[in-house]
């Protein structure tokens, strides 16, 4: 097996050492969504009850979320 | 685009520990029949999701990629403990082969693809192929963002910063979901079953070759170098890229600026190679 190294190539597939303002958006996001369920992260030993219910909750929004209406009718374009 | 309900795949019959289980067999309307096909496994830890929360992502893959996929509702933890999923996702490999003929599609134009959990449970289904000298039914395992090492367990408090402690506990709850916490720690997290990159060489060799994308700041970006590594190590890794400045699943937002760049790359890898 030769592995192929010409197609993750060039500027989107570079480190950049830095986040792209949409990955810090999203990570906001998801750290407000934590916030909300009461998590806390800024010390050691937290735990994480509920995590189905999280991961579950994040899926479900997906599709009937109002604020993601437009991002789900991308997806929509594709099924039709 | 059609999306059948399928409640028949895979089960013992294919593997003893598999679970007869559902899923979705996702076509585009009019494609000929002996299409390609990707049998997908979705993400959530491999304790959390469905296949049809994840159907919409099915849709974009079975346009862009031309092909059928089969979007499997493997067992869950911490009901069904590792390798349950395993099982499920080996046993709808070999129920697709198997059934070819009625679902349209080439048995040795084959691949499985997952993300996150999903991507574990592709570690583990090249695993179960390979210990069978089968590796070579299907044309590649593509592990995407794949949530597969023991590295932030083994790593002490003291090194962590936010980001670390948050994995660090979702980790350990995962870990105590999906298997037997303290046995698992006993062996100092190196169980390949549950850290797919714990594979061995030998068993490695004979897994289908990986392709393995992650991202620049990816939660899971070490499980996914490791695993590339091991098969690269091994003269078995097809592709590897880590995509620059962006985080566990940005793909999933269509508006994220790296998003076209990952679905091109990903189109490419799947229409070259499968």
């Amino acid at each position: 097996m030769v592995e192929d190294k010409g197609i993750c190539v060039g500027e989107d597939w570079t480190d950049a050492g830095a986040k792209d303002p949409d990955t810090e958006a999203d990570e906001a996001a998801m750290f407000g969504m934590m916030g909300l369920v009461g998590w806390d992260f800024t010390q050691p030993g937290q735990t994480v009850p509920g995590m189905r219910k999280l991961l579950t909750h994040i899926w479900n929004t997906y599709p009937t979320n109002p604020e993601l209406a437009s991002e789900w009718a991308i997806y929509q374009n594709y099924k039709n | 685009m059609t999306e059948e309900l399928r409640k028949d795949i895979g089960g013992p019959s294919y593997h003893p520990n598999a679970a007869v289980v559902d899923g979705y067999v996702i076509k585009v309307k009019g494609r000929p029949s002996n299409q390609r096909c990707l049998i997908y496994f979705h993400g959530g830890a491999a304790l959390a999701g469905t296949a049809e929360e994840h159907n919409y992502y099915c849709w974009r893959m079975a346009v862009d990629f031309d092909a059928t996929i089969i979007n499997v509702n493997y067992r869950l933890a911490p009901e069904h403990k590792v390798p349950c999923g395993i099982d499920d996702g080996y046993a709808s490999v070999k129920w697709a082969i198997a059934k070819a003929s009625e679902l349209g599609i080439d048995p040795n134009r084959i691949a499985t693809i997952g993300e996150s959990g999903g991507g574990y449970i592709v570690g583990g289904v090249s695993m179960r192929l390979g210990e069978r000298n089968e590796g070579g039914l299907i044309k590649f395992g593509f592990h995407l963002i794949p949530m597969v090492t023991n590295a932030i367990l083994l790593k002490p408090d003291s090194e962590l910063d936010e980001m670390g402690h948050m994995m660090k506990a979702m980790s350990k709850e995962i870990y105590e979901a999906l298997g037997d916490y303290s046995a698992l720690e006993a062996k100092n997290f190196n169980d390949k079953w549950t850290f797919t990159m714990c594979l061995d060489d030998d068993l490695c060799k004979k897994c289908p070759p990986a392709v393995v994308l992650t991202g620049e700041f990816d939660d899971c970006l070490i499980g996914a170098k490791e695993t590339a590594e091991i098969y690269r190590r091994n003269n078995n890794l097809l592709v590897y890229g880590s995509q620059r400045g962006s985080h566990h699943g940005h793909y999933f937002n269509p508006k994220h600026c790296r998003t076209d760049a990952w679905q091109k790359a990903v189109t490419e890898i799947c229409k070259k190679y499968l």
